[in-house]
């Protein structure tokens, strides 16, 4: 230091230095990094201590990691780009757009995942790209496999969105909570729910994804062959034991996919050998985020359900997983509203303001109180998929080969001895009750029923003495404007519920649902369901005689399970039940026009009508078989309800269907007396049931109860109908059974006839189709 | 040989071959000849106009010759007589002229053509003379090049990159591979190559075009800043020879990069392996003979169906029994390869469904292939309800019903009374593996199509985009090259009929081919670079002239817009053409006032609507001028055919060449007297 420069230089190096470190010292407790001394016990540094990036930051929960699972690739992109993402997202979400329109699917799922990497929680490229690929992109592949894989890679988008977008929330003295995007997570079960149910390739689908579930070294071609001379052929063992483990799924491959041979299941297997699984091909289960089908983090805010490291079996498919998925959304939607007494209240979907935002999101659709019903929606679905697929309840078994001849029985060897039975771990009885169950809980949670004694008081504290509905709702205002008005807050609240509940109840169609489970869950319903099911497999294969007598007594009890449940036979606006009930019947109606004695019947009829009105009667014919068979068939399936199924009810002497079984005991007991001189016994009680239900009981044919009087429009009271006979030209139509003529057009180029404003027209009645 | 499978290439034009190299001469002189005329003229104008008292450097940088008077004159009438004749309407270029399609639907682009009418030809003289005129100053100081010094310049280029440590850049490359895209996406099998090969691609280009226009846009303007230029123009050295010297040595070092980049590419590729889908779908080169598609029908003029979809690159035809529409693939002559060595020639095709009803579950949709020669010509039915094409001689059709027959009877040991359905017994016939000798089936079927030129597979079902394959016997191909037959018939046809009714077959000239043979996938990977190389040269060219003249900067602006205009060639096509959906920016902006919709109808009587549309029409015609001026980019790229397994062809790459260098040309012209024209390098 010969100089002053020098020195000054040296002081101002000093300076600098000490200054640099001091403000990186200070910029450390600043963002956090350092914890402020004293913090805790000084007032000045614990304020301080709040006002550093880091806890406000935590406070806000800004930080990538409160946003979900961090990705460090995208994050780097990210930052990358600097200010340019929202060109860049741009520019690839139209190079997506223009790959996805060329068909170059490869290149537009590397385009679509790359504009979800770079901004992960912007929720609405997640849904929207998902779902182009789970439905735009797989309906361009007729290859089931590969459509398989695009629905499995839309759901994988989602599930991946749902991983970048669930943060945590820490409640003091509660478990931590993954709160996340409420649309993201139904949207997944939407997918798994609507693919697998309801899509044009159903069959397969489902198929593929019990494919997914099964070990690719369970399902490999070389397991299930053997070597047999020069050739490969299909182990029984092996194939057996293939069977044994998969039921559900080779009943499936049989019965809809028409794989007639083992070798056809076993080409069915090495063809999609390759799909998104569970498992590698070591038959290890796969990360948890690369498994299909994909299932969300094991959850304690509701029922036990299906989460990754739970076993899946045969018996699961993808309405178990759409429901794991809607449970798995509903802790993060605002909770139903609970009036003071702490009970739920039927209510409006909330407003923001009206919930904890940092807990709670709405979803964006569907509206909330479908939202919520999704997840036993979707427990309906499954039992129903059971039930259509002949798994009834538990004793239900498939005989592989009932309907095989000769040249295509799976297993030969048993022709001879037992036959080879195979039977489902699960059964639509036992799915049914659970979606009672489901249903019944998301009735009474979210105020979606109400006991009599709720409605009263809802009644009276809406307005005393009200016996009906309330005709209007009430303005939901500050207490104080209530006050000037004359009312209470209590009152709007019960007013408005007692109408949100009837509204709540007709959007989502909750009585249906309840009712339906309820039925269905019953032994009855099961054994009609039962008897329904083995008679069309015996109408498919062309067994007319064994389908009429199950048609038949499937129908009697049916009869008797909507007697039973009357809420099942008409649940509010539904009609599926009435429309089920009577496709049967005209099934058993198109059996019996081959059946002989209706057509010889049929022919007196038409004889007779020729002698009477001349050869023109004979251009009637057909028409008078269908009034035949008609006839016949509700004559058969009330001679069946009253020869076997109410005599086993036990019902009272006065009712009516205790009368007519009496009447016909009485006749054939009237009739015993002349010994055997009117033919065998089973014989004569069947002409004996005939007669009686012909000469006294004719309602049985078209009505569960004797009708009352007729209607201003002729029709008696709509509930003791069978069919109501306004619906059956409807089912006949939809069913193609008729179609409409063709409005006529106005001769001299008139205008038709305008329709009042806003109203339909008329329809034309309605043509047999011939 | 042993076939190869499946391979699915969008071909919305053909590339380049050396037949189209005289057309594309032409199209040249015709609008390269155009700005070189403005040039002529501006030039011509300035340079007589130099006052007297400027230096004398001055007047020497912009000196006129009397053949650039008497070219500037000659192209001068030229234009002259092309205006005359284009306002007599004579002349006109009816080689090139292609009527845009009704429906407004995809209209596949295709090279230009030697035309002799009067009108191209007079355009492309004049544009000659321009030529000429303009260039005859370079064309001297190109004559005074000297190897020697442009090798130094070149070298000089070269080591200044390097001491820049570009390379460094270089190894962002390497992220592709050390994080490979299979890690984040799930790919399909099959697709795993395309993919790889496809992040290879953009990766490569966008390593090596940005530093590429960094480095030549901003190193002459460096050079005139920090006067290091003077260590050079002080040398007896021509001005054109710092242009060229630097851009060879530059791209000289890109061009190391770039071989560099592609070995590192293809060696991971070689090490990583793929998977056996796609290998067996995209790990090799294809040689495919591409045929030209025409749609045939009862009615003369069926074009194919537009279906609507927004891709409009295929046609579709109907498909059921009785349909009478085809799509054919005609081949006017069959090369000899087809022939040698062989028992059979595969034909691949992938096609779109285009589904008009739900069909069955899993099931795709079943096709007809009939294959014929000239010798066996066929024409659609007259009966409304019959779908089947039948033969144009009758009586050679029943002979050869009839020897079908016999030949299957001879295979069956059959008498000559037993009926059989020969159509279903060829339908099996199975070629032999290589190397073994054919079966019987198979030699019958070989005899009979080298006899009468037919071969028929009904009942073929493919998928929707997935690639299917038949093979047809050789005695076919065969029977193409004797002579005899209808000569107004292609050698080869092969027609395709969809069979399932309800549903529509989409179809597109490259959607078929013969497949000749295969190449190595190593060499195409190789080849492949090729294109990329050339947009380099492109690239570095463009930003190194304008850097003659601009500031670094504004160099790399105008380099950078111009060469990425390339990639929106198609949008600029359709903005020059007026195809635009939104019309012109006139329009578009009339519009956005309005807030009408970009598709409403403008009101003809409309004055405003006619204003806008004079003005989108200025518009169009000065894009039209300015797509000139912007790369073909889209001719160089060759990763689809890569990546989907087609072989390129070296003559495409002989082409992708000549236009690189016919590109560039005008740019270096311009770049002479732009140097010239600049006190510092006089």
């Amino acid at each position: 230091m010969t100089n002053k420069l020098q020195r000054d230089a040296f002081r101002r190096r000093i300076i600098y230095g000490v200054t640099i470190f001091a403000l990186f010292g200070l910029s450390m407790f600043w963002r956090g990094k350092l914890a402020v001394p004293f913090s805790g016990q000084v007032g000045v540094s614990r304020w301080f201590s709040e006002r550093s990036v880091l806890a406000q930051a935590e406070k806000l929960e800004l930080r990538e990691l409160d946003q979900g699972d961090p990705e460090i690739a995208g994050e780097t992109a990210r930052l990358a780009f600097v200010g340019a993402r929202g060109i860049v997202v741009t520019a690839l979400w139209t190079a997506a757009i223009e790959k996805q329109k060329r068909n170059e699917f490869d290149q537009f799922e590397i385009l679509a995942r790359a504009v979800t990497t770079l901004q992960p929680h912007f929720i609405t490229p997640w849904v929207f790209q998902s779902w182009n690929i789970a439905y735009n992109v797989s309906v361009e592949n007729d290859k089931l496999g590969d459509m398989y894989f695009y629905i499995a890679h839309g759901i994988e988008l989602l599930a991946e969105g749902d991983r970048r977008n669930s943060k945590i929330y820490r409640d003091p003295g509660q478990p931590d909570r993954k709160v996340g995007s409420p649309d993201m997570r139904y949207q997944i079960g939407f997918y798994y729910q609507n693919k697998f149910s309801v899509s044009d390739k159903v069959s397969t689908l489902r198929s593929l994804m019990q494919l997914s579930c099964i070990k690719p070294t369970d399902r490999a071609r070389s397991r299930l062959e053997k070597e047999s001379g020069r050739d490969r052929q299909v182990d029984p063992v092996a194939f057996r034991r293939f069977c044994d483990a998969n039921p559900q799924l080779v009943r499936r491959l049989r019965a809809k996919l028409y794989c007639d041979q083992p070798s056809e299941v076993v080409q069915f297997l090495a063809d999609n050998e390759k799909i998104p699984t569970l498992f590698n091909v070591e038959g290890e289960l796969l990360g948890r985020s690369q498994r299909f089908p994909i299932l969300p983090d094991q959850f304690t805010e509701g029922p036990n359900e299906y989460y990754p490291d739970l076993p899946v079996d045969d018996s699961f498919d993808g309405f178990h997983a759409a429901r794991a998925w809607f449970l798995y959304s509903l802790p993060v939607i605002p909770p139903s509203k609970v009036d003071r007494g702490g009970e739920p209240l039927p209510w409006r979907s909330p407003r923001a303001g009206e919930y904890d935002a940092s807990r709670y999101r709405m979803p964006r659709s569907p509206a909330l109180v479908i939202f919520r019903q999704s997840a036993p929606r979707a427990q309906t679905y499954l039992a129903t998929r059971l039930a259509e697929e002949g798994w009834f309840d538990r004793t239900s078994t498939w005989e592989v080969d009932e309907t095989a001849g000769a040249n295509n029985r799976w297993f030969p060897a048993a022709a001879t001895g037992d036959p080879v039975l195979l039977k489902a771990g699960s059964g639509a009885q036992r799915e049914w009750q659970r979606a009672f169950d489901m249903w019944d809980e998301h009735g009474e949670r979210n105020a979606m029923k109400m006991s009599d004694a709720r409605r009263i008081a809802l009644m009276e504290a809406a307005s005393p003495g009200l016996r009906s509905m309330p005709s209007g709702s009430l303005p939901e205002v500050s207490e104080k404007e209530l006050q000037e008005r004359g009312l209470t807050t209590a009152q709007v609240e019960a007013n408005n519920g007692l109408i949100y509940f009837e509204q709540n109840r007709n959007v989502s169609n909750f009585g249906y649902f309840l009712e339906t489970a309820n039925a269905e869950k019953a032994d009855i319903t099961v054994q009609a369901r039962k008897l329904f099911w083995e008679a069309e497999q015996a109408r498919l294969s062309g067994r007319n005689n064994r389908a009429i007598d199950l048609y038949r007594t499937a129908l009697a009890r049916w009869r008797l399970v909507l007697g039973t449940y009357k809420d099942f036979h008409r649940p509010g606006n539904s009609e599926t039940t009435e429309e089920l009930t009577y496709e049967s019947e005209l099934k058993l109606l198109s059996l019996l026009k081959e059946d002989g004695a209706v057509r010889e019947r049929a022919r007196r009829v038409t004889e007779a009508a020729i002698a009477l009105l001349g050869p023109i009667a004979a251009k009637s014919a057909d028409d008078y078989l269908h009034a035949v068979a008609e006839d016949e068939t509700g004559l058969q399936i009330a001679a069946e309800s009253v020869k076997a199924v109410y005599p086993g009810l036990g019902l009272p002497p006065d009712d009516p269907r205790q009368k007519a079984v009496q009447q016909v005991n009485a006749t054939q007991a009237a009739s015993g007396a002349f010994g055997g001189a009117f033919g065998a016994p089973e014989v004569v009680q069947g002409v004996v049931t005939r007669g009686v239900i012909a000469s006294q009981y004719s309602w049985l044919k078209e009505f569960k109860t004797p009708p009352a009087e007729r209607d201003a429009f002729g029709y008696y009271e709509r509930s003791a109908y069978w069919v109501r006979p306004e619906l059956k030209d409807n089912i006949k139509q939809k069913i193609g059974l008729v179609r409409k003529l063709p409005v006529e057009q106005p001769a001299d180029g008139e205008a038709p006839p305008a329709g009042p404003p806003g109203q339909p027209m008329a329809r034309p009645a309605p043509q047999v189709a011939k | 040989m042993t076939p190869t499978l499946f391979g699915l290439l969008i071909l919305e034009r053909d590339p380049y071959v050396l037949a189209d190299a005289a057309g594309l001469v032409q199209a040249w002189f015709q609008d390269a000849g155009g700005f070189a005329a403005i040039g002529l003229f501006v030039y011509i104008l300035y340079a007589l106009t130099i006052p007297s008292e400027q230096a004398e450097s001055a007047k020497s940088r912009a000196s006129v010759t009397t053949f650039m008077l008497v070219m500037a004159v000659v192209s001068l009438l030229l234009y002259v007589g092309y205006v005359v004749l284009l306002a007599g309407g004579k002349g006109f270029d009816i080689t090139n002229f292609r009527q845009t399609a009704n429906d407004g639907s995809f209209v596949k682009a295709v090279a230009p053509k030697f035309s002799l009418n009067l009108q191209p030809m007079a355009l492309m003289l004049a544009g000659l003379a321009a030529v000429l005129g303009i260039g005859q100053p370079f064309a001297a100081n190109v004559l005074k090049m000297r190897g020697r010094r442009i090798w130094a310049l070149a070298k000089l280029g070269f080591k200044e990159a390097s001491r820049a440590k570009l390379y460094w850049v270089f190894l962002l490359f390497l992220l592709p591979f050390l994080f490979p895209a299979k890690w984040y996406f799930l790919f399909k099998a099959e697709n795993e190559l395309r993919s790889t090969v496809s992040i290879t691609a953009y990766a490569m280009n966008f390593v090596l075009l940005l530093p590429a226009v960094l480095l030549a846009a901003f190193s002459i303007p460096r050079d005139i800043r920090d006067q290091n230029i003077y260590t050079i123009v002080t040398k007896p050295v021509e001005r054109f020879e710092i242009v060229f010297g630097r851009f060879l040595g530059y791209a000289g070092l890109l061009s190391v990069v770039l071989l560099l980049m592609t070995t590192v590419g293809w060696l991971y590729i070689l090490t990583t392996g793929v998977s056996k889908e796609a290998e067996a779908d995209t790990y090799k080169a294809r040689v495919p003979v591409r045929g030209k598609l025409v749609f045939a029908s009862r009615k003369a003029e069926f074009q194919g169906t537009n279906v609507g979809r927004e891709f409009d690159y295929r046609k579709y035809i109907a498909g059921d029994p009785s349909s009478p529409q085809r799509a054919v693939w005609s081949y006017p002559r069959v090369p000899n390869s087809l022939t040698r060595d062989r028992d059979y020639v595969p034909c691949e095709f992938t096609f779109d469904i285009f589904r008009m009803t739900k069909g069955v579950e899993n099931r795709g949709v079943d096709l007809t292939v009939r294959v014929t020669t000239r010798q066996a010509g066929q024409v659609p039915p007259v009966d409304q309800k019959d779908g089947t094409w039948r033969w144009a001689d009758d009586a050679r059709g029943q002979l050869y019903a009839k020897d079908a027959k016999d030949a299957v009877r001879k295979l069956s040991g059959l008498g000559p009374n037993d009926d059989v359905n020969a159509e279903a017994v060829f339908r099996y016939a199975e070629p032999p593996p290589p190397g073994q000798p054919p079966s019987k089936e198979w030699a019958a079927l070989n005899e009979l199509t080298e006899k009468y030129g037919y071969f028929e597979i009904a009942g073929k079902e493919i998928f929707d985009y997935h690639p299917e394959s038949i093979n047809i016997p050789v005695g076919l191909f065969k029977n193409a090259q004797q002579p005899g037959g209808d000569a107004t018939l292609p050698a080869i046809s092969i027609a395709i009929k969809c069979q399932t009714g309800g549903q529509m077959l989409g179809v597109a000239e490259g959607d078929l081919y013969l497949l000749e043979g295969q190449r190595l996938f190593a060499e195409n990977y190789f080849k492949t670079s090729f294109g990329l190389w050339c947009r380099l040269c492109i690239l570095v060219g463009i930003a190194i002239v304008l850097s003659t003249y601009l500031a670094g900067v504004i160099a790399l602006l105008g380099a950078a817009v111009t060469f990425f205009c390339g990639y929106f060639g198609d949008h600029i096509a359709d903005m020059a053409t007026g195809n635009s959906s939104a019309g012109g920016p006139f329009r578009a902006v009339n519009s956005l006032l309005k807030a009408e919709q970009p598709t409403a109808q403008a009101d003809p009587g409309n004055s405003l609507a006619k204003l806008t549309d004079g003005g989108d029409l200025f518009f169009s015609w000065m894009v039209r001028r300015f797509i000139n001026v912007v790369p073909d980019l889209d001719s160089y790229s060759w990763t689809g055919y890569l990546s989907e397994g087609f072989s390129v062809p070296l003559e495409c790459l002989a082409m992708n060449l000549l236009t690189t260098v016919g590109y560039l040309l005008p740019w270096f012209v311009l770049s002479f007297y732009l140097m010239r024209s600049r006190e510092v390098a006089a």
